[in-house]
């Protein structure tokens, strides 16, 4: 997906007008234009880092949670070894290492944003391990993997939609933040119009309009996210 | 509770083993890509790069030159054929090395961590006194900041809930509003109407400013968690029965309330510490702030591994014992989680 007019044919700084209808940037980008592009960015970025810290958190979950013992232990540790290092720190020493592609932001949003989830579907699989349906259904010849997928994980739903707008909400924040800190994914992003902003001192010339566009923009992809955020709620 | 201590030691120890190794496997071991050429740049020449895997533990000196551009007869089983000559700037052989295993890499490096030898950046700067310097700097900054911003943010969780539902729900619609904009984007704006427009604060460095505009963008998260607790303690049957008594409210709510909502606060506390230069990794940078979280940000963009390295096993190790402090701190302020005493 792409959207017309990205740059170069328009002056820097054109203010609000017919000819771009929320003005130009620094470097001649129409700032509409780049800041739907930015939008495109934000959501493949939230959505696929929250598919991926889904699938770990929910897997290593529901594995640690139905096995316990030594396999649980092994998780906790390894989930404990990843939290102790800062995500944003890991994110930003994985995004460095892998050259900021999209790939480096999602493995790296991903792989430091999958333990808050693993511990919640940990604690409720061993919350629901050994009640009488399950054990109907273990009797009845249902295989682990099935049990798993078709009796346990469904009634995590509620709790794993909320975890998946958390994480989305997260991506994408983190996502502006690494763009502004020069960790790049060379696509038109958000952190990138605000690090113009700083870099070219948009606000000291008098030039308001990329801020507030990437501003707004962000925050109506945030508020209408972060409601899905709330309910936990196992079934 | 010593046998208690000692396994948590170990199990802190452990994980503080697993975080070097979470780090050497992102950073060093090739995984993710060759460090050494990432930090010799685009444009490397071979030297560069033979000083920059020698720097990073690459590459291990297995002998010095005597003699400037001869070999040492003392060695003469060695294959130089299978050595790398370390060349000086006259192009004379100053040693030999030959490729370290990643085994003994991850060896070397996680001792290096352990004893706290960072080494040098590749400015030659020793990593270690950068650290200190710059970690006081930050403190200077993030302490003040987080501590108001702490105590503002469990004054007006406590005010809010005093106050009832409405006024929950407006501070939390505000909240909301406010979490919503990037914190760049507060950044940016504050910086501009405070420090160009009306002057009140400089531009650059360490001033109230930085600190103002922490305090702001810190005190809703933080608001939120502690409404939350507040909310929660507030409805217990013990804060009922008292108000029942007509004990008034403001005894209630330093007697029965206060210490019992310190334990989670305490905890929050004590994990947020060692993150808190982290915090100020974009305030540093707006401002000029030569603190750690401008070194991180300096770090990536100089292709600076052993510093980022570091930093970051720092980060975890801090993470650790505030975890430990955590349970420890908890445990005092709430005696009946030290449990085994109960009759």
């Amino acid at each position: 997906m792409s959207f017309a007019t990205q740059q170069n044919d328009l002056p820097a700084y054109l203010a609000p007008s017919k000819d771009a209808w929320l003005g130009t940037d620094a470097l001649g980008h129409d700032v509409l234009h780049y800041c739907l592009e930015a939008a495109f960015t934000a959501i493949q970025v939230g959505l696929g880092a929250g598919i991926l810290t889904l699938f770990l958190g929910t897997t290593f979950g529901l594995i640690a949670g139905w096995r316990g013992g030594r396999t649980d232990a092994i998780l906790i540790w390894i989930s404990g070894v990843v939290a102790a290092v800062p995500g944003l720190l890991s994110a930003l020493a994985i995004g460095y290492m892998l050259n900021g592609s999209l790939l480096a932001i999602l493995l790296a949003l991903g792989f430091t944003g999958w333990i808050g989830l693993f511990r919640l579907v940990r604690t409720e699989t061993m919350r629901l391990h050994g009640r009488d349906w399950l054990t109907a259904a273990q009797t009845a010849g249902a295989s682990q993997t099935r049990l798993l997928m078709r009796h346990v994980a469904p009634r995590m739903r509620p709790l794993l939609r909320a975890q998946f707008a958390l994480q989305f909400l997260y991506a994408i924040q983190a996502e502006v933040l690494l763009q502004f800190l020069g960790i790049g994914t060379g696509r038109p992003s958000f952190g990138r119009v605000l690090a113009n902003a700083w870099a070219f001192d948009d606000l000291g010339r008098g030039a308001w309009w990329p801020l507030a566009t990437a501003t707004v923009f962000l925050s109506v992809l945030v508020l209408l996210v972060r409601p899905r955020a709330e309910n936990q709620r196992p079934t | 509770m010593i046998q208690a201590t000692i396994r948590r030691l170990i199990y802190a120890a452990s994980l503080a083993l697993g975080a070097s190794a979470l780090l050497f496997g992102i950073l060093d071991s090739g995984l993710l890509g060759d460090a050494a050429e990432r930090e010799a740049g685009a444009h490397a020449t071979s030297e560069s790069l033979v000083s920059a895997r020698l720097r990073l533990g690459q590459l291990k000196i297995v002998e010095h030159a005597k003699v400037p551009g001869g070999t040492d007869t003392q060695h003469d089983r060695l294959d130089y054929g299978a050595l790398i000559q370390i060349k000086d700037i006259h192009g004379q052989t100053r040693a030999w090395a030959e490729e370290a295993s990643t085994l003994s890499r991850f060896l070397l490096q996680t001792k290096n961590l352990f004893s706290f030898e960072f080494g040098e950046n590749r400015y030659g700067r020793s990593i270690g006194d950068t650290l200190k310097h710059r970690g006081l700097v930050s403190a200077q900054l993030a302490l003040p900041a987080f501590a108001l911003s702490t105590l503002l943010a469990i004054g007006l969780a406590i005010w809010a809930v005093a106050r009832g539902v409405a006024t929950e729900r407006r501070v939390l619609i505000f909240a909301t509003l406010v979490m919503s904009i990037s914190a760049v984007v507060w950044i940016l704006l504050l910086r501009h109407v405070f420090a160009t427009q009306l002057d009140w604060f400089p531009l650059r460095g360490l001033s109230p400013l930085p600190v103002l505009i922490w305090v702001t963008l810190a005190v809703w998260p933080d608001w939120l968690l502690y409404r939350a607790i507040v909310s929660i303690e507030s409805q217990r049957p013990h804060m009922q029965a008292a108000r029942a008594r007509g004990i008034p409210t403001r005894t209630i709510w330093m007697k029965h309330l206060l210490p019992n909502i310190l334990p989670p606060i305490l905890t929050q506390v004590a994990l947020a510490l060692p993150f808190l230069f982290l915090g100020s990794l974009l305030l540093e940078r707006a401002f000029d702030i030569p603190g750690l979280g401008g070194f991180i940000v300096q770090a990536i963009g100089d292709h600076d591994h052993a510093s980022l390295r570091a930093v970051t096993f720092l980060a975890a190790l801090g993470y650790l014992f505030a975890s430990w402090m955590a349970d420890t701190t908890a445990t005092l302020a709430d005696p009946r989680s030290r449990g085994g005493n109960a009759k």
